[in-house]
């Protein structure tokens, strides 16, 4: 009987729980995707973050201490104090965040004026930890308001109870502020503080637990989220585009019933479907519904790995000679995607395209689509094989796996815009013995990121001031490649600042590339240096000649310099020419014996890099040039290939004759700076028809392209070669990266 | 200790009773006396909606006189004012997204800034957006441009900008 009665009573215990469960899924909040993690922060991880703000000590920095204090007093004129916290999320570079839960963990807190409520808000200008203060960010630049830049509103509160004595976690859902960090937003961390500062009469303080104290203590992060596909790629043939991906391996917990169980599939003409255009959680589109910009020519859950789209699609066979872009949202179990609400954005959701063709040879995909969330037409940085590095006018800079195309750590948020092509140093060469880029912004501060984590090894402000911005990016003299004409003890960082309100006094900076410190300055207009107007482009490093090329606009005067030739010991000018307004990097051959300039006017110049006079000049005939030359070949004659308005042009110059010869010109609409490489075949150009062009190095014949985007603007910028993957990679300004195969 | 918290909390009941009427004061007697049946049917005017507006100008021309087109062979630096109007008391964030000719985005940045009381409920921020040598210069990214300001996550205005061949 015992064991009936225990029977029935089981049952019935387990019908109650099945009608509890199915009540509880049918009244209930949505469970939240399927991933969950918790972040603890701790001093190891390389880009977490936390300090107080203190308003009584306004100029002390608190990075290192094993407590964070939030407080409300108002003793002389101001003593609050502000919490700030920024969390390594390293764990998850491709993900779609469904929900974001900070815990900080309360070890001590008054009593009077207590219960306390606390608020959670996103900070909004990029700051360093060992830097951070009350009044300061970053090196010697201030908070637009003191204390810290933060919106109005905060984005969570919280009720802090008085007289805690132990640990006690306070719980602020951040989800929107974690979401807008995956879709373009920098990450610059989340500040808490009272939302009624300035208490009288005592004030009010809690004391929470920092990454540099008790482990059980540390600010916390619960992330719900969903991965993407992995190895997602197209193939295409005649009349049909395979796509196939992969699986992720779960990073945190599955919530139970939430498992990954296939993919739905939006596919556009023409262009990439929009960043708008995702199915809502927990619903299921039909077949061939439209979704945004997206048709559905995919739905599944039973973990298909392949779709071959062709003329048994429902919603139409995809035609030959059109390249489709299809846009791959992972799905678990409950119709949770591999994306975040609209308005948060979800354009990191993974994409590919594939033109198919019933000829073999115009057949093309591309191996991967990444976000970069603004525009980019600088030539990606690249380790070959490995990493691909893109900046964006967010302030972001992405790590890209050069194979597969998925981030290899979240972005890595800047303080300003990056525009420049950043030099990348491998570890068995640089000074620093990490593999790093060096970065430098449109805001005036410089970066060594270290390419294998992300980590901000370093970020300075390297000539003080506001008003000096970077277009274009660093050049590095690196020391193991240097002679001993090269005196100092670590790499150089040579950069020139892009100051457009004046022709006079923009300045040439050496960096030291170990520590960030400012090594020497030429400032153009002061102590006996000529006037400098704007830089925007990156200098050439002559390790033949032991000097620093430099190229600037000229004021538009005729007589002011701007080939600007310094020692890379001192800074100290060595000679200058007058070349006239010139944005573009110059370019040294390979022997270092001749130094191509070209300026705006469209004027090639051969220039003696031991003196700096002309050798020989060229009118290109087709406008100001863009971004820079290249010049193939290891001895004399060169070839010389650059772009212009309208078109690509290839000229060789024969250094014992002292001749330009024009070899072939290529007509393309809006081209981007060329590239290749000495005993290539061909050449690969960007353009505004939102291609890339394979030319023929000898002839120019324009013979095969590659599709990236046709759509408006459609403008692709300056491609990087990676000759270890045999991939071109270029960014474009529909906010995204490309990779191809080559030669196409 | 309890004796001392129900006298905090009797002391915050006075003081929360005189800080009402200090706030009722404050407010202005219009607001008090619709308290009282005044009949007026409001508790004061409202404040004002906050606004903004964007201007254009060329910092590289000295003056950067206002402009609402420009060359592109000639314009150094597109700087992009946005002045504030109305603006309340506290912590404000500011993004500026500029959109190419065509409608995708270009550059976004955000900045925040206080205003610390209703005094200085005007201001003006200035973002510099670099043309010359940049690539809007390079290739020739002419056309019609817009520029769209939100603050505090919410859209105020934009303004369009011609950057001509």
């Amino acid at each position: 009987m015992n064991n009936r009665f225990s029977y029935q009573d089981q049952r019935h215990g387990a019908w109650r729980r099945l009608l509890c469960l199915g009540l509880s899924l049918l009244l209930a909040e949505p469970m939240l995707a399927r991933e969950v993690i918790a972040i603890h922060s701790t001093a190891t991880q390389v880009r977490g973050a936390d300090a107080t703000l203190s308003q009584v000590t306004p100029n002390t920095n608190s990075g290192g201490a094993a407590t964070l204090a939030v407080a409300s007093l108002n003793t002389g004129g101001g003593s609050n104090q502000r919490a700030i916290v920024e969390f390594d999320l390293s764990l998850l570079p491709n993900v779609a965040i469904k929900q974001a839960l900070l815990t900080m963990h309360a070890t001590a807190s008054g009593v009077f004026g207590f219960p306390r409520t606390y608020g959670a808000y996103g900070l909004t200008s990029f700051f360093r930890e060992s830097d951070v203060t009350w009044n300061t960010r970053v090196a010697n630049l201030g908070w637009n308001a003191a204390g810290g830049d933060i919106g109005g509103t905060a984005t969570s509160t919280a009720a802090v109870p008085g007289g805690i004595s132990s640990s006690t976690p306070i719980q602020f859902d951040i989800t929107s502020d974690v979401q807008n960090w995956y879709n373009g937003t920098p990450n610059y961390g989340t500040l808490i503080k009272d939302q009624t500062e300035g208490l009288n009469r005592g004030g009010a303080v809690t004391i929470f637990g920092s990454r540099n104290g008790t482990a059980a203590n540390a600010p916390e992060l619960d992330v719900t989220f969903v991965q993407n596909v992995t190895n997602l790629a197209a193939a295409p043939g005649n009349g049909t585009v395979t796509v196939s991906w992969g699986y992720p391996t779960p990073i945190g917990t599955v919530n139970t019933g939430e498992n990954y169980n296939g993919v739905l599939i939006l596919r556009r003409a023409n262009f990439p479907v929009d960043k708008g255009s995702v199915p809502t959680d927990t619903q299921d589109p039909a077949m061939c519904s439209v979704v945004g910009s997206g048709t559905v020519v995919f739905d599944n859950t039973s973990l298909a790995t392949s779709f071959t789209d062709d003329s048994s699609d429902p919603c139409g066979a995809p035609t030959n000679d059109t390249t489709w872009f299809y846009k791959v949202f992972l799905r678990d179990q409950k119709n949770y995607y591999s994306t975040q609400p609209i308005t948060n954005g979800s354009v990191f959701t993974e994409e590919i395209s594939g033109t198919p063709s019933a000829t073999a040879a115009n057949r093309q995909n591309s191996v991967w689509i990444a976000a970069t969330f603004s525009t980019t037409l600088a030539a990606p940085s690249l380790f070959p094989g490995s990493i691909v590095m893109a900046g964006s006018q967010t302030n972001l800079s992405f790590g890209i796996d050069a194979v597969t195309g998925l981030r290899k750590y979240p972005p890595v948020s800047l303080g300003g815009p990056v525009t420049g092509r950043s030099p990348v140093i491998d570890a068995g060469d640089s000074s620093l013995a990490s593999n790093v880029m060096y970065v430098a912004d449109n805001d005036g501060l410089v970066y060594a990121i270290a390419t294998d984590t992300g980590q901000i090894l370093w970020a300075v402000n390297p000539t003080t001031l506001t008003t000096n911005g970077f277009v274009g990016s660093p050049s590095v003299q690196v020391k193991s490649f240097s002679d001993s004409m090269f005196t100092l003890a670590h790499d150089l960082l040579v950069v020139g600042t892009r100051n457009g309100a004046s022709t006079t006094a923009n300045r040439i900076v050496g960096i030291d590339g170990n520590t960030g410190a400012t090594l020497w300055q030429t400032i153009g207009n002061a102590g006996g240096v000529a006037k400098m107007d704007i830089i925007s482009s990156s200098p050439a490093i002559d390790f033949v000649n032991h000097a620093v090329w430099v190229t600037s606009r000229s004021g538009g005067a005729t007589a002011q310099p701007s080939l600007w030739k310094l020692n890379p010991n001192t800074g100290a000018v060595l000679t200058t020419a007058a070349l006239g307004d010139t944005d573009t990097d110059p370019t040294l051959s390979i022997p270092g014996d001749v130094l191509f300039v070209a300026n705006n006017a469209g004027t090639i110049f051969a220039i003696n890099p031991t003196t700096a006079a002309t050798l020989k000049s060229v009118a290109g005939g087709d406008g100001a040039i863009i971004s820079f030359p290249i010049a193939l070949g290891l001895t004399s004659p060169y070839t010389v290939i650059f772009s212009g308005q309208t078109a690509v042009h290839a000229m060789k110059y024969d250094k014992t004759a002292n001749t330009f010869t024009s070899l072939w010109s290529t007509t393309l609409s809006g081209p981007s700076a060329p590239i290749g490489f000495t005993g290539g075949a061909k050449v690969y150009v960007g353009s505004a028809d939102g291609k890339i062009h394979e030319l023929d190095a000898v002839t120019g014949v324009d013979g095969k392209q590659r599709t990236a985007n046709t759509g408006q603007p459609g403008i692709v910028g300056d491609p990087a070669l990676d000759t270890v993957l045999s991939r071109i990679y270029i960014s474009t300004n529909d906010q995204r990266a490309y990779g191809f195969t080559f030669p196409f | 200790m309890y004796t001392e918290k129900r006298g905090l909390a009797r002391r915050a009941w006075g003081t929360g009773l005189l800080s009402c009427a200090v706030l009722c004061l404050a407010a202005g007697f219009a607001a008090c006396q619709t308290g009282m049946g005044s009949g007026t049917g409001g508790g004061g005017n409202p404040p004002p909606p906050t606004d903004a507006t964007i201007s254009f100008c060329d910092d590289g021309e000295g003056a950067c006189m206002p402009a609402t087109s420009f060359s592109v062979a000639s314009l150094r630096d597109l700087v992009i004012n946005v002045n504030w109007e109305n603006l309340s008391a506290g912590n404000h964030t500011q993004m500026v997204e500029v959109l190419q000719p065509g409608g995708g985005l270009y550059q976004a940045s955000q900045s925040s800034f206080l205003v610390s009381d209703a005094s200085q409920s005007s201001l003006t921020t200035k973002r510099t957006l670099p043309v010359a040598g940049a690539w809007i210069s390079q290739r020739r990214m002419t056309g019609e441009w817009s520029v769209r300001v939100s603050l505090d996550g919410k859209a105020i205005t934009s303004q369009t900008v011609q950057i001509n061949p």
